[in-house]
């Protein structure tokens, strides 16, 4: 190619047109791209600022965990469940749900039936021992609860005998039978107080 | 075994004619109760928490105002394979069972036994409230399955029939005492008497045969003896003792045999015996559990809980069956001229 022959070429090349929409796209892709190389740079500061919160929170955590077992079990403690005071509270706040409260080593948590549907009848205070967990349950005649493993029914009578009773199950004050032999249960009836400050408050 | 519940439900179908006509009746199904043994095929035993729960339904049956609703002509709950045993039962769920089998209250439980104890606990429901109760007796060996039920279905009766503030409910026990002697209209003259009950002998049982012996209310199995005779005889008799009622039994040697005894009693001893409710003045209900034993050596048979129960058999007890359906047969035990009935 001499002189003239590329002189002619360039006088006769057009310019690259890119169309109108790479044009109408163009600004956005300028953004999306600084503000992904942005969001980069954010990433990799987060993690020093990450491993401080996680730090943070496990110290809050193990500090929680050693004021926990200085102090017992967190929240309501036996007292208050026994007296009517959660189980007030707790009908209060899930009216003809609640069917049992529970307090062992993890807290104080209800037991909640999915439908209004719990009949009324007298609490029942029960302390069963399996091993080396201890649990404290209140709950009403009729309800089921875990107990060695398998659901078990909790029943009582006008006298206030309480026995729990399920499939090759049977526990009362009096006899034993299955497997409720070898636990460590203790049961009683209380009268409703969670209405009557006056019977509360002779508790 | 099917034809020991229809007896069985002939009892209690008696008792629901008599207490359907009192205004307050209380009308209560029995579920069947689980039993954690197995079954004695020789006596028929298939399904040991159903025959109880047969028995638990008359025994309930004849503490008025309880009437048993919901078991069909085999005795068979009409309610299937529903249970209300294990799982919490919702007032809606409870409500819709009682309203299909027009009960107000549902009764099922369970068995547990052991070679030196006996436990029977109950469930109750109320289908109107949802509201949910239980108890439970206790026996040992030398306790009686049939005093175990006695007991069991008072106490569910007062679960059910409780009124806050009044006194648990009592019912009178029952009882049952001889007949004959010298001044008897007999052939013999002898002595038909009490001679055990639920599987215990009765002490001193020919001498004292004036002497009443107390029954609570429910199904008992008795042995009626006979002496002055040679030969003496004793036959197993099961039947519903109300509460306070007077029951005295009787043998007439030279009467005619009622046709449902008939097949039970060996012919060559032919003779009659029949149990009277002395206040109603009519031969109540028996079912003849047993063939004739001489009166000599009476076993233990039937109700008696003797904590042998390896055997797989509802009593256990050492040879007698319990409500057999193979021998068993209702019979009014009418008496016929010539009774010593009084």
């Amino acid at each position: 190619m001499n002189e003239d022959d590329l002189d002619r070429m360039l006088r006769e090349a057009v310019v690259p047109e890119q169309p109108k929409s790479y044009w109408d796209k163009f600004p956005g892709e300028v953004v999306l791209r600084l503000s992904s190389e942005g969001n980069g740079h954010r990433r990799r500061r987060f993690w020093p600022l990450a491993a401080a919160g996680f730090a943070t929170a496990g110290a809050g955590l193990l500090l929680g965990f050693a004021l926990w077992h200085r102090n017992g079990l967190r929240g309501p403690d036996a007292a208050e469940l026994r007296d009517g005071r959660v189980l007030q509270a707790l009908e209060t706040e899930f009216p003809g749900r609640l069917q049992a409260i529970i307090m062992d080593a993890r807290g104080v948590r209800p037991q909640l039936s999915a439908l209004s549907d719990v009949s009324e009848s007298d609490p029942i205070w029960l302390e069963i021992r399996e091993g080396k967990e201890r649990r404290v349950v209140v709950t009403f005649s009729g309800q089921v609860i875990r107990c060695g493993g398998r659901d078990v029914v909790v029943l009582a009578d006008h006298d206030g005998q309480v026995m729990l009773l399920g499939p090759g199950f049977l526990w009362s004050p009096q006899a034993s039978a299955g497997k409720a032999e070898g636990l460590q249960i203790k049961a009683e009836q209380l009268t409703d107080r969670r209405n009557d400050p006056a019977k509360r408050n002779a508790l | 075994m099917r034809n020991t519940l229809c007896l069985l439900l002939a009892f209690s179908l008696a008792a629901s004619v008599q207490a359907a006509d009192q205004p307050a009746a209380v009308r209560i199904a029995v579920f069947d109760f689980k039993a954690d043994w197995h079954t004695d095929y020789r006596l028929e035993i298939t399904h040991s928490g159903q025959v109880f729960s047969a028995l638990m339904a008359q025994d309930l049956s004849v503490l008025k105002p309880l009437v048993v609703v919901g078991r069909d002509a085999n005795g068979d709950n009409l309610a299937g394979e529903q249970t209300v045993g294990e799982e919490r039962i919702t007032p809606a769920a409870a409500k819709a069972l009682g309203d299909s089998l027009h009960a107000a209250a549902l009764v099922t439980g369970q068995l547990f036994r052991s070679t030196t104890q006996l436990i029977i606990a109950a469930k109750v429901v109320l289908t109107a409230t949802g509201q949910t109760s239980g108890t439970l007796v206790q026996g040992n060996p030398s306790t009686s399955l049939a005093d175990l039920t006695a007991r069991l279905s008072a106490q569910i009766a007062n679960l059910i029939l409780y009124q806050p503030g009044s006194a648990p409910l009592q019912w009178k026990p029952a009882s049952i005492v001889g007949s004959g002697g010298p001044d008897s209209p007999g052939e013999d003259g002898g002595v038909t008497y009490v001679a055990a009950i639920d599987g215990k002998p009765v002490v001193e049982r020919e001498k004292r045969w004036k002497e009443p012996l107390a029954l609570l209310p429910g199904t008992h199995e008795i042995i009626i003896g006979e002496a002055g005779s040679k030969t003496g005889f004793a036959y197993p008799l099961a039947f519903r003792a109300y509460p306070g009622a007077r029951y005295q039994v009787h043998y007439n040697p030279g009467g005619g045999e009622p046709p449902a005894v008939a097949q039970a009693i060996p012919i060559y001893h032919p003779s009659k015996i029949w149990i009277q409710d002395l206040i109603a003045g009519t031969p109540v209900p028996v079912l003849v559990v047993g063939e004739r034993e001489s009166s000599r050596s009476i076993e233990p048979i039937g109700l008696g809980y003797n904590g042998s129960l390896g055997g797989g058999s509802l009593s256990g007890s050492s040879g007698g069956p319990f409500f057999p359906g193979s021998t068993g047969n209702a019979s009014t035990g009418a008496p016929s001229s010539g009774g010593r009935s009084k």
